[in-house]
């Protein structure tokens, strides 16, 4: 009878939450234990696996660093909305998705396999060490114990199989040893790895991930270029490898300590290490292929980026001519160790061309601005909410203007006016010319001084509203020579000018022109557009902080839609014609109504009149709706 | 009852909460509480995971005003956020890192209701840092093909919230009329 074996499900993680309110937490919980299905399951801190940490939140720096400061260090999941970089943490985007939340748990299982693995090795390494010490010749073993001096550099042995450990130590002894001593993981000033053998990945990810981080000589048949590591050749001979400990420790060798004399004894007998046995010139081939590990792009992400990349660069192969006369390597060995690279450097290209495309939608940037502008927030004026004006009111805050018939279509033609005729030319003027020099200028004339600051877009008037309206109104063209017509633009320095300091006098640019367009037109249109051509609109106006005339939001929407001409929009809308002129007026002086005059861009911005049926049900909600937001 | 929502979104602090807090009728429902509505689709002392508020209209219609703090972490409750929705009303802090791409995420997050609806965006906090402006919002969006209402927005104020939502009107259909 065969017994059917039921495949061991994989245990659930557990997991604690960092930083997250109740809300959140129970969010959390609930996320993860139906819509994941259960993937992990919350717990305390003491009894997790893994910890999970949202770094928008408040506190969660301080999570973060405690999580960090374990010892051993678990997984940590980072949640955030944008793409954080942070070293030893898993990256998972918010909004949390399922299948995200999957694969970052996946990941952290994958490190934790992986720790597992790096203790195994860690265990089997101090293992070795001990193996080894045991197994020196007694001599040998004496004169290292004498001769080890107190300054000896303590060096760690890493990703080496029993027979070329010992082969090592054995050649440190023999030849330095005055120089090192070999010790176990946590004793040792600098760690020494064998980077052709099965294992060594491994090993160099733990070394270069160690903090704080310590000096790594790399051994190997070709030369490797990995950012942290120091690289000896191999076969080793004892100058190069003096020379890699010096480079890792030089404060360790100086030209009056003993282990220079090292060197010079050992030159002598540099040839024996050529006929050594085989272990003792460490030619070690590759016993098996590297594995290629399968990686989610959030492994990718944070925890084994760096080193990765590093692992990447170090089989960008460069050849060397040969430095010994020892038999070249086997080349069979090389063509798999250079096959076996190839492929992890393709799966790093696909595992990142994944975490690109998860990237499609544009990332939350989650920290606040380090630049904030104190004294902006004390420009109350300029932030002052806006004035909506209804029809009762309208000529009330606007005036009146003569001579024109409103109701009479064809008085129209004739309702406009030229603001080169009013103040508002001359500051029209004053604008232009700042935009081109970029420099603050001043607009003297017998009224108010006005400045203006192009790089902020700030107007500094000393006038109040009604005193700007008195004179916005004035047709300056047709009065008599006098100071009031006269009126002069220069360049200003703004830090003598004592209003500068009166931050209630700043406003912004587009607010007072647009005000000073209504009181300037008092109902008219602006003599540059022509009636019989449509205009439209570039972009909305930003009405909360304009004075909003009646009906101004409606022509806006309109215009948005598809050009109009100024009496079409009277017609669709049935209107006044005062308050569309006066709208397109404003509109056009500051900049976002343009006219169209050429049938050709007309019929390339005429869109296509969709028979849009709103129910009217809803039409109803809408209008009620903003009845209810109009008071 | 009607299911008649704005939905309210944008980054954590932008001013969600209160900005309908400025134009709710009643006092801000945002934590432990069960919204009438919400309750066939929770178990009774879920937290509710959003602000709620409601706008009383004159003939005794309510329109529901969801606000998502931390709404952002979990997609799967959009769909049920937006369901019934008239419109969605984006804020955004001009005192984050990166309003621009905080614009474009919510965007994209909510295109397919963008789409049957509309959007008005508020910027916020732009007393605190004036750039960028607004007309540099406008270009952002022209860039990816957008004509939206943007306006300056404080929060707390009920005339800035108001007229930023009736731009969403208007902009849902411009033919209404303003009695």
């Amino acid at each position: 009878m065969i017994k059917r074996m039921k495949s061991k499900p994989s245990k659930s993680l557990t997991v604690a939450l960092h930083a997250m309110d109740g809300r959140s937490r129970k969010t959390m919980m609930m996320f993860l234990q139906t819509t994941c299905k259960g993937i992990a399951q919350v717990v305390s801190e003491q009894e997790a696996d893994i910890d999970m940490i949202d770094i928008d939140l408040m506190g969660a720096q301080a999570s973060l660093e405690h999580c960090l400061s374990r010892v051993p260090l678990r997984p940590i999941i980072v949640l955030s909305l944008q793409p954080t970089d942070i070293e030893n943490t898993i990256f998972m985007q918010k909004p949390a998705k399922v299948e995200n939340m999957i694969a970052a748990f996946q990941a952290a299982r994958l490190v934790l396999a992986q720790q597992k693995k790096v203790a195994k090795i860690k265990s089997h390494h101090d293992n070795m060490a001990t193996k080894a010490q045991s197994l020196l010749k007694p001599d040998l073993r004496a004169d290292t114990a004498v001769a080890v001096s107190d300054n000896g550099l303590k060096v760690a042995l890493y990703g080496m199989d029993e027979q070329t450990y010992r082969a090592l130590t054995n050649f440190l002894h023999n030849k330095l040893q005055d120089v090192v001593q070999i010790v176990t993981e946590h004793e040792a000033e600098v760690d020494i790895l064998d980077a052709d053998l099965m294992g060594a990945k491994t090993s160099l990810e733990h070394c270069l991930a160690r903090k704080p981080a310590r000096p790594i000589i790399i051994i190997s048949q070709e030369k490797l270029n990995i950012e942290g590591t120091i690289y000896v050749n191999s076969p080793v001979k004892v100058d190069g490898m003096l020379a890699a400990l010096q480079k890792a420790v030089p404060s360790k060798f100086n030209s009056d300590n003993q282990k220079t004399s090292a060197i010079d004894v050992e030159s002598e007998t540099e040839s024996k290490l050529v006929t050594a046995p085989s272990h003792s010139d460490f030619v070690f081939g590759l016993k098996k292929p590297l594995p290629v590990e399968s990686v989610t792009s959030t492994a990718v992400g944070n925890l084994r980026k760096q080193e990765q990349s590093n692992i990447e660069k170090s089989f960008t192969r460069q050849t060397e001519p040969a430095l010994d006369k020892k038999p070249k390597p086997s080349t069979k060995n090389v063509a798999k160790h250079k096959i076996v690279q190839k492929q992890i450097a393709d799966t790093l290209v696909a595992a990142e061309a994944k975490k690109e495309s998860l990237h499609e939608v544009t990332e939350l940037a989650a920290e606040t601005k380090v630049y904030v502008q104190s004294v902006e927030q004390k420009k109350v004026a300029k932030h002052q909410a806006a004035m909506q004006i209804n029809e009762q009111g309208f000529s009330g805050f606007i005036g009146l203007v003569e001579g024109v018939d409103f109701n009479d279509p064809k008085q129209w033609v004739s309702a406009n006016y030229n603001p080169k005729h009013y103040y508002q030319g001359y500051v029209q003027s004053t604008v232009k010319i700042a935009y081109e020099k970029t420099i603050a200028v001043k607009l003297s004339s017998a009224w108010k001084p006005l400045i203006f600051l192009p790089r902020s877009h700030e107007i500094l008037l000393d006038a109040d509203d009604k005193q700007l309206r008195a004179f916005a109104g004035v047709n300056v063209a047709s009065m008599p020579i006098s100071t009031t017509k006269i009126m002069s633009i220069a360049p200003v320095n703004i830090a003598h000018e004592s209003i500068a300091t009166d931050l209630e006098k700043f406003q912004d640019l587009n607010t007072f022109l647009w005000k000073l367009a209504c009181w300037t037109s008092k109902g008219r249109y602006i003599a540059a557009l022509d009636l019989k051509h449509p205009v439209y609109l570039k972009q909305w106006p930003n009405f909360t902080r304009l004075v909003i005339t009646p009906h101004a939001m409606r022509i806006a929407a309109l215009l948005m839609t598809e050009p109009r001409t100024i009496p079409d929009i009277v017609q669709v809308l049935k209107i006044k014609p005062q308050y569309v002129f006066i709208f397109v007026s404003a509109a056009y002086t500051i900049g976002i109504l343009e006219q169209i005059n050429s049938q050709d861009k007309i019929d390339e911005m005429a869109k296509p009149v969709k028979p849009v049926k709103k129910k009217a049900q809803k039409k109803g909600l809408l209008k009620r709706i903003l009845n209810k937001l109009r008071g | 009852m009607s299911q008649y929502k704005i939905i309210f979104t944008g980054p954590v602090g932008a001013g969600k909460t209160t900005a309908i807090s400025s134009i709710s009728d009643v006092p801000l429902i945002n934590t432990d509480a069960v919204a009438s509505d919400m309750t066939k689709q929770r178990k009774e002392g879920t937290t509710v995971a959003m602000d709620y508020g409601i706008m009383n209209l004159n003939d005794g219609e309510k329109i529901h005003l969801y606000g998502t703090p931390g709404q952002e972490r979990f997609d799967f409750m959009w769909d049920i956020l937006t369901t019934g929705g008239i419109g969605l009303i984006l804020l955004l802090d001009n005192s984050r890192a990166d309003p621009f791409l905080d614009m474009k995420f919510f965007l994209n997050s909510f295109d397919g209701f963008i789409a049957k609806t509309g959007v008005a965006i508020g910027v916020t906090q732009m007393d605190v840092s004036a750039n960028p402006s607004i007309e540099e919002y406008h270009q952002n969006l022209q860039s990816l093909g957008l004509k939206i209402p943007v306006f300056s927005v404080d929060a707390r104020e009920k005339n800035d919230v108001s007229i930023l939502v009736q731009a969403l009107m208007f902009s849902l259909d411009p033919g209404l009329d303003e009695e």
